[in-house]
């Protein structure tokens, strides 16, 4: 490729390196929020109070329904109005967080309505606290089928980091832009970047399938 | 909120003609690659197999911006509108996805078919065209709907491109009037409502398919 | 998808000079009348999966006009033998041909038999029709549309002309109040009878039948056999059918085939197989068949 200009490429590798320390924390720290986030938005959801159970529905279909980058907005300009200041890297966390720990949700929800009912009337035979009984009896059991499915939203999530780039969040396309803006040379750091994720998104897919092949799921 | 609404609707017009040309492509790019990665002659099956995975395995953004920012330079010197720009990349984007869909669409197809086009002897396009790929979208549309309403809200991204959808004139107005909550709210609920448009769509669309059909009936 | 025949041995490829041979085992019983040129033979047609072969060196001649029961144990290769006649399956030795024309091959250079191409099988695939076990109608069309579906995409047949035809093969297998019906609100008879009537509708030389009625409740079986019965008596088409349904089969048939591990063991007239059966397998399946009813 007598296009692609390798030297160029070599010099601007290490300010996308750094960046892409950004993109990966923000993946990992988005991703804790959403799991643990969304496993007590799905308890919430499957409740029989209905005053609990139809609101925390509504939020959640609607989060799903609608883009990741006007909740960011929502939340990186909306916020300060009301006395709440956060860094952009914040917001994006738990812009990114909050957004996919809704689609996390209805995975565990799956998850959970795939444990036997006869788990939950021994759970409650034995009079166990609803904290024992998820930690030691049902999440063991909802968990291990849906262990794939929440690592594909880990792929999701790292690809989707750089919507965050709209609120001046320095990940590694954000990075790329500003790059190439001074030297107007797109090719390369884009092209760099694309390669990034795709090489991470093959790892983490190869990673998730050894994981199912591990649990005997497929 | 009055002077708001008309620039909001305009965006929200230019999204939902996003949306619509994009999932457009988005069937086409998923219905070839899905067929180029079931036909028999590798070439075609490498190709499609890389198109997927391309496509799925970069960010759209990252797509996104190098249809705005790389194609317009040399080597490849193509310069898109932004409208361009915006449906190429996420028709392209949705319908690598879309493909491992229609794959399991076309798989779920009862292997008696085929037998009975084989008996008829219809060619193979004529089976495929007539007897195979309308029962094979009937099935992709519960998945499918998942995928346009993704792809309805990648269409955000575009406004990162320069394109006036419903995010850019969202920002914009932002930025004018500084009503931020009423106008962010206003978005988040005109996205809420297109996507459950769409939802009603598919669902419409999926019973006049399948007129007379049970569901899970024999073949 | 595509489903070609494949490629037997270099050695079959002069075939042109085989004539057919008979088995010693069908010596003893084979149809009466001056032989007229078979519409169907299979000459030492050999398939196999993996190990397990399940068409073994068959030799079988078909006139036009006959009617062919084929009966056996399961597992005997009763229903390859008609899958591979309908090209939905290869074989891996022998020759198959149909009306004069080889199936499996076609002429090539200097007189040759080579491998057919696709082009090819699909000619003379348009002699075969066949109707299946679990019907395959096509769900999303009507039982008129399903009857014309093929004359009107595959023969280029006019709309207007194919639904004529249609109407009358609907009105022939007694579905002329169904037209409009989708196959989900038909019974399994009445669906069986469409799945007749739309393989008729390409005018086939030979209907091959496999086990139409298995997959029926007893009690609508007869409507389909009738349309057999019918099919028979009124117009002289050649009739290869696998069946459990003995008495039919008794009844109906010009010759009865008994099938045993991929080859013919014995056949004869409906009489002499169910009434004088001469080998010992013969012999215990049928006494089997009586025990079950």
């Amino acid at each position: 490729m007598s296009f692609f200009d390798w030297h160029y490429a070599l010099q601007i590798l290490p300010e996308l390196l750094r960046a892409s320390l950004n993109t990966l924390g923000i993946t990992l720290l988005g991703f804790v929020i959403a799991i643990v986030l969304g496993l007590f938005l799905a308890i919430a959801r499957r409740s029989n109070r209905v005053w609990l159970s139809w609101p925390i529905a509504l939020v959640i279909e609607f989060i799903r329904s609608t883009p990741l980058l006007i909740q960011v907005y929502f939340l990186y300009y909306v916020l300060p109005n009301y006395g709440v200041s956060m860094t952009a890297m914040q917001v994006g966390v738990i812009g990114i967080g909050v957004h996919y720990a809704c689609y996390i949700a209805e995975v565990y929800r799956g998850g959970l309505d795939a444990v036997p009912r006869a788990q939950w009337e021994a759970v409650t035979a034995l009079n166990m606290g609803p904290y024992i009984a998820y930690r030691n009896i049902i999440l063991p059991q909802a968990l291990r089928p849906i262990l794939p499915p929440l690592g594909n939203y880990l792929i999701a999530m790292l690809k989707d980091t750089p919507v965050l780039s709209a609120i001046t969040v320095v990940e590694i396309m954000q990075q790329a832009k500003n790059t190439g803006s001074e030297t107007f040379r797109y090719l390369e750091p884009i092209t760099m970047v694309g390669l990034f994720f795709l090489a991470l998104s093959i790892v983490l897919a190869y990673l998730v399938r050894r994981l199912e092949l591990r649990l005997e799921l497929r | 909120m009055g002077e708001l609404l008309p620039l909001m609707l305009q965006g929200a017009w230019v999204t939902l003609q996003v949306t619509f040309y994009g999932s457009l492509l988005a069937i086409v790019a998923a219905i070839l690659a899905a067929l180029g990665r079931l036909s028999p002659w590798l070439p075609l099956r490498w190709f499609s197999i890389a198109y997927i995975e391309l496509f799925r395995g970069t960010s759209l953004l990252v797509q996104l911006f190098w249809l705005f920012f790389v194609l317009p330079l040399p080597p490849f010197n193509i310069e898109l509108s932004p409208f361009a720009v915006a449906i190429v990349g996420l028709g392209l984007h949705i319908g690598a996805y879309g493909a491992e869909v229609m794959r399991g669409a076309i798989g779920s197809v009862a292997k008696g078919q085929y037998e009975a086009s084989v008996a008829l002897n219809f060619s193979a396009f004529t089976r495929f065209r007539r007897i195979i790929l309308p029962q094979a979208l009937l099935a992709a549309i519960p998945p499918g709907t998942n995928l346009l309403i993704e792809l309805l809200k990648n269409t955000s991204l575009v406004s990162l491109i320069t394109l006036s959808d419903l995010s850019f004139r969202a920002r914009q107005l932002d930025q004018a009037t500084f009503e931020t909550l009423q106008i962010f709210t206003l978005a988040l609920i005109m996205y809420f409502v297109m996507a459950q448009m769409i939802n009603f769509g598919m669902r419409w669309i999926e019973r006049r398919l399948s007129r007379g059909r049970m569901r899970g009936g024999l073949s | 998808m595509t489903s070609s025949a494949s490629t037997p041995p270099a050695a079959f490829s002069q075939l042109s000079t085989l004539t057919p041979t008979v088995a010693p085992h069908e010596a003893n019983a084979m149809p009466l009348s001056a032989a007229p040129a078979p519409l169907v033979s299979f000459k030492e047609v050999t398939k196999r999966y993996g190990n397990f072969t399940v068409l073994d060196k068959l030799d079988l001649n078909i006139t036009p006009g006959e009617k062919v029961a084929i009966i056996g144990p399961s597992g005997s290769g009763k229903s390859t033998l008609l899958r591979v006649l309908m090209t939905l399956e290869g074989i891996d030795e022998g020759l198959i041909e149909v009306d004069g024309e080889s199936l499996t091959h076609m002429p090539g250079r200097g007189g040759l038999l080579v491998p057919a191409n696709d082009r090819h099988i699909r000619r003379v695939r348009g002699k075969i029709g066949m109707v299946f076990q679990s019907f395959n109608l096509f769900p999303h069309m009507t039982a008129l549309q399903n009857v014309i579906e093929a004359p009107v995409h595959v023969l280029g047949m006019k709309t207007a002309e194919a639904r004529e035809r249609a109407a009358d093969l609907l009105e022939l297998v007694g579905l002329g109040s169904k037209f409009d019906h989708y196959p989900s609100q038909l019974s399994g008879g009445q669906q069986q009878r469409v799945a007749i009537a739309r393989a008729l509708a390409m005018r086939p030389k030979v209907m091959l039948f496999d086990e139409v009625t298995s997959a029926l409740d007893p009690e609508l079986c007869g409507e389909v056999l009738n349309v057999i019965r019918k099919l028979g008596a009124e117009h002289s088409l050649t009739m290869l059918m696998v069946t459990h349904q003995m008495g039919f089969a008794r009844e109906f048939a010009d010759r009865v085939c008994f099938f045993y591990k991929g080859q013919i063991h014995e056949q004869g007239t409906p009489a002499q197989i169910f009434e004088h059966p001469r080998e010992e397998r013969t012999c215990a399946f049928l006494s089997a068949v009586k025990e079950a009813n």
